[in-house]
């Protein structure tokens, strides 16, 4: 690349660099310009930014209804590690039997394409009769959320497999058992995990509106409060937390996508 | 034939369990006789201050009024997010900074700002249904094929607008669609989440009110609706999709 090139290169970035800063920042400032100083919102409106920011730090110390900041997180940390686990434990063996076995795929199919269609936060009222407002409502929405698409993509990645590879596998003498262990399972494993990653996704959506409807706990309860109070910066303050715990879950399930799936490169 | 007999087997289960050996309360899992039933009574008599049919139309104003704001302003958006360096860089970093937030999450302050109106429901679902559409425009048009580009130019095409036009949205169209889809999805999430919170009328104000006079048949009523309409509008969207750009081949699923 000629020098004048790698100039002009350096100077897109820059500016880009620039714009994005400048657009961030401009955000915050017309926030606190809005509120702070020209007081076009009201405070039970929207709260000034640094309001947010001291809320945050505020409640690190100070209880908000039963439990203090790192509480709230830790009752849906809990709520959603069960909900997903439930999920993935139900999800992934019946995905791999219905990709793999052709009876029990036209057996569940169509009693899965009846259910699959119902938003999950539709079976809220239901999950309230039959479980109570306790863990066992909030577990059964977060695990229906994430269940189909788990399912979707471990079965779709099970029955779609390389023909070849299963080709390959008979030929030098595996059994149907091992082909659908050695073969099929790990060569469907990156769709299984993008399932998972689109389900923990919805799993979150689901444990803010369970927690939203009916709860005393958790990061959904605080955004509510924030509305029922008139004190919109807790509700923020709550979207903030839940929004980093979503960008973390996506992280980790991508760590852990490059560790099981070693072999293949980026 | 293993799907019908799975279905009805399905059905004789929960039939056998409820209503002949009862080890099943109805207040816990109505037999399936009485959604029919209930479904027939409701359709004429209105429940909770509307028919069925009077709640299903005020949520399906709601999702339908959300959901096109939505694509009438995602797509544009991340049409030109897409197409433009600047305007990128400018809006791509607020967008990363909001998106990771459910937009179900801002329900209370969206009450808070609208009041429990119409508007605020709309405002929630077109935030939902909007996030899609803007990734989905963006992302397919960046992923224009630079040779489609240098074949346009190479064939005389002079100005960008000709180029974004006639080359860039109809090859970026598909991952477009794909996006409205989502949205779709998103939608009708919200809205079901927004009617349980706060609304006077809607399928998800039926739903919320029928658990309280612990009548889950119309309960699960209103998930079927609501299940069958979120179906009939996705299948819709797939036929347009097929009309608008019939050079894609079917995917799975």
């Amino acid at each position: 690349m000629s020098r004048s090139a790698e100039n002009f290169w350096d100077k897109v970035y820059r500016e880009k660099t620039v714009l994005s800063l400048s657009s961030v920042l401009g955000f915050l400032a017309l926030w606190h310009l809005a509120t702070d100083i020209l007081g076009l919102m009201p405070a039970i409106v929207l709260p000034s930014p640094e309001k947010v920011f001291f809320t945050i730090y505020e409640k690190i110390l100070a209880p908000v209804g039963e439990e203090k900041l790192f509480g709230h997180i830790g009752v849906s940390l809990v709520r959603i590690l069960v909900g997903v686990g439930i999920a993935l434990g139900l999800a992934i063996p019946l995905g791999i039997l219905m990709g793999w076995y052709e009876d029990l795929d036209s057996m569940a199919s169509p009693i899965i394409e009846v259910l699959r269609p119902i938003p999950p936060i539709a079976w809220i009222p239901l999950a309230i009769l039959w479980f109570g407002i306790g863990l066992g409502s909030k577990v059964f929405i977060i695990a229906i959320g994430v269940f189909f698409p788990t399912l979707i993509n471990t079965y779709i990645g099970v029955k779609f497999v390389d023909p070849l590879l299963i080709k390959a596998a008979q030929t030098l003498g595996a059994k149907d058992k091992d082909i659908l262990w050695e073969v099929v399972v790990p060569a469907s494993v990156p769709l299984i995990v993008a399932g998972v990653r689109i389900g923990v996704g919805l799993g979150m959506m689901c444990l803010v509106a369970a927690e939203l409807v009916a709860a005393s706990t958790g990061l959904g309860y605080l955004i509510m409060l924030g509305g029922d109070d008139l004190k919109p910066e807790l509700s923020i303050t709550g979207m903030i937390l839940i929004g980093i715990l979503r960008l973390l879950a996506d992280r980790v399930i991508l760590r852990i996508e490059r560790r099981v799936i070693y072999w293949k490169k980026e | 034939m293993l799907a019908v007999v799975s279905v009805i087997s399905v059905i004789g289960v929960w039939f056998l369990l409820t209503s002949v050996f009862r080890v099943i309360p109805p207040a816990f899992l109505p037999p399936p006789q009485n959604i029919v039933t209930d479904f027939l009574r409701i359709l004429g008599t209105p429940y909770v201050g509307h028919t069925l049919i009077g709640h299903t139309l005020v949520s399906l104003q709601i999702v339908l009024g959300g959901f096109f704001s939505a694509i009438l302003i995602g797509i544009p958006l991340g049409v030109l997010m897409g197409w433009f360096k600047r305007i990128e860089a400018i809006v791509d970093p607020l967008f990363q900074l909001l998106r990771p937030i459910p937009p179900l999450a801002w329900i209370p302050l969206s009450l808070l700002w609208f009041g429990i109106g119409i508007q605020s429901k709309i405002f929630v679902i077109w935030l939902s249904a909007f996030v899609p559409c803007v990734i989905n425009s963006y992302t397919g048009i960046r992923l224009t094929e630079p040779l489609l580009v240098k074949a346009a130019l190479g064939l005389g095409v002079k100005n960008q607008r000709d180029l974004l036009r006639e080359v860039a949205i109809p090859s970026a169209l598909p991952i477009i669609l794909g996006g409205v889809r989502i949205g779709l999805g998103a939608a009708w999430m919200t809205l079901v989440a927004a009617e349980l919170l706060a609304s006077d009328a809607g399928l998800g104000y039926m739903m919320q009110m029928a658990r309280r006079a612990l009548e889950p048949s119309v309960i699960i009523l209103g998930m079927l609706v609501i299940g069958i309409l979120g179906a009939l509008m996705a299948r819709g969207l797939r036929m347009l999709e097929k009309w608008v750009c019939p050079w894609v081949k079917e995917e799975e699923h």
